[in-house]
């Protein structure tokens, strides 16, 4: 292969990769299920993406990854989500239930990929005291087990409406 | 062009060449002349900073731009940028080239970061980095300059370490004993090396890249068994951790041993070192019946100085004289460790200082005739 079509794909297959990265993620954005989830956090900072807040969803389940405290490897693991609020976890995939995240146990904690909010630095202390304080959900857009953050909700209003209104 | 002039000058003087001759190379020196260093580094400097501040704005969140202006904005800055890098290379301008595409290696990286801010996503450091080294690949190997290729390898072998110091698979099998995968490093680093010279020739800015690495992990993974102790095999999980470092230098040597292009004696000195490199790794199963404070010392001098005389025998006299300085440092050392309580007398002060200023003095008198004498003995 000569050297200018070597040159030519180098350049384009970086473009074509993210843009396929990115419109995967506008579609499942797009096509998955409104969830929204309680959290509680705190709030460091990413050297590429900026400041965000991690957060754990509180999913409302005692007992999460009982008998992996010990295991060096992760295990898939699932929390179903219920409208009656009574969620429950287990590591076999819940068939009759309609939403539910898949995640894997790490230890004795519940990884579903669902822990950081990219937020402007000037916010970041008014939303880190809002979210250590339980005021805080996320929405999520839900599809075949995979979560995608859209927004944060403080009080059941989007962030940046809150902050306007305060 | 300053330094051939005043050669060219002094070799004319001398009645090494005529006049004539010395104008013509000047003249030949002077058409062939490349695209100015100084030039080039500015020009990547600015694009560099550009690039930074574009990786900075981004970290600052857009609160106010919608998100689907800051991608689209984006990706007709990539396609532009990489448009004019295209064009550049067809036009055969090599200069504006390589300032472009070290350019998007920035603007890539700061996509992906915009992406993972837009759309929250989870995840480490090292898989951005990784998914920018996979992406930039080919970029970084169609590169005739030094600085992409650099960047490229600083960002994958940067990966690899963030991998092994946070939540990965690496960390799970390496996190305690972390020292067994500096143990492999250098071997994957050299091998990788060898490929671009397959791949690219040896005088290849990839090649470079990858062999100026190779040498870094072996300092590293030296001197992190001189100072790690006994902890880091007191948790070892199992002893599988050493099998890709087993693999690797075995592929490593196989490659040595057959190769055509290596006199014996340069076969010998490397097979020193791959082998001699592996030692210091298990040396603490030992550790009640060896003089450990001895046999370390011993493996580091051993291995710089093979790779010391192997540079010299392939002209690399700057690495030669580096590795000696770095072999005298060893020794000084390891005469402080030997005679520590002395060192700390005013007695012991005063004679050590002495013992350096001795052997400083000796090495820049003599150093010539040892690099002589090295090169002498290695490429009979």
């Amino acid at each position: 292969m000569n050297q200018k079509k070597l040159v030519l794909i180098g350049l384009i297959f970086p473009i074509i990769v993210l843009m396929g990265l990115t419109i995967h993620k506008k579609i499942k954005v797009e096509a998955g299920t409104k969830i929204i989830l309680d959290i509680e956090g705190y709030d460091p900072r990413d050297l590429l993406s900026g400041h965000y807040i991690i957060f754990r969803v509180n999913y409302g389940i005692k007992k999460m990854c009982s008998g992996s405290r010990y295991r060096q490897t992760k295990r898939d693991a699932y929390v179903c989500l219920r409208e009656d609020g009574k969620n429950y976890f287990t590591y076999s995939r819940p068939r009759s239930c309609l939403n539910y995240i898949k995640g894997n146990c790490q230890g004795s904690r519940f990884k579903d990929g669902l822990d950081r909010f990219y937020i402007p630095q000037k916010d970041a202390p008014k939303l880190d005291k809002l979210v250590r304080g339980k005021k805080g959900s996320i929405e999520v857009s839900l599809s075949k087990g995979k979560p995608i953050i859209t927004e944060m909700l403080i009080e059941g209003v989007p962030w940046k409406e809150y902050l306007e209104s305060e | 062009m300053n330094k051939i002039s005043r050669k060219l000058t002094e070799w004319t003087t001398h009645g090494l060449l005529t006049e004539e001759q010395k104008q013509s190379i000047l003249k030949y020196e002077e058409e062939s002349e490349g695209p100015s260093k100084v030039l080039f580094g500015f020009m990547i400097l600015g694009f560099s900073i550009i690039g930074i501040g574009v990786i900075s704005l981004i970290a600052a969140n857009w609160k106010y731009i919608p998100d689907s202006m800051k991608l689209g904005g984006n990706f007709l800055l990539l396609i532009g940028v990489a448009t004019f890098a295209f064009k550049k290379f067809s036009e055969g301008k090599e200069l504006a080239y390589e300032v472009a595409t070290a350019f998007l290696m920035f603007l890539f990286l700061a996509t992906i970061g915009l992406i993972s801010q837009i759309y929250h996503t989870g995840g480490e450091l090292h898989q951005a980095l990784f998914l920018w080294c996979f992406i930039t690949a080919l970029i970084a190997f169609t590169s005739k300059r030094s600085f992409v290729p650099y960047l490229w390898c600083a960002g994958f072998f940067g990966s690899i370490l963030l991998m092994l110091f946070n939540k990965s698979f690496l960390y799970r099998y390496y996190g305690k004993s972390y020292v067994l995968f500096f143990m492999a490093l250098p071997y994957l680093s050299v091998l990788l090396t060898i490929l671009m010279r397959k791949l690219k020739g040896r005088e290849s800015p990839q090649y470079n890249a990858f062999n100026y690495w190779s040498v870094k992990w072996l300092f590293l993974g030296l001197f992190a068994m001189e100072v790690m102790g006994k902890g880091q095999f007191k948790f070892l999980t199992t002893h599988g951790l050493y099998v890709p470092g087993y693999l690797m230098s075995t592929l490593l040597i196989v490659i040595i041993a057959t190769s055509q292009n290596l006199s014996q004696l340069q076969k010998t000195l490397l097979l020193i070192l791959c082998v001699g490199y592996l030692v210091p790794f298990h040396l603490y199963y030992f550790e009640e019946h060896l003089p450990l404070f001895l046999i370390k010392p011993a493996v580091t001098i051993t291995c710089l100085i093979s790779l010391a005389l192997f540079s010299v025998s392939i002209g690399k006299d700057k690495l030669f004289s580096k590795l000696l300085t770095l072999v005298g440092l060893r020794f000084l050392v390891l005469y402080f460790q030997a005679f520590g309580g002395l060192a700390y007398t005013g007695f012991g002060l005063i004679l050590s200082g002495l013992i350096i200023i001795g052997l400083v003095y000796q090495w820049n008198k003599h150093r010539k005739k040892i690099e002589n004498w090295a090169k002498g003995m290695v490429l009979k």
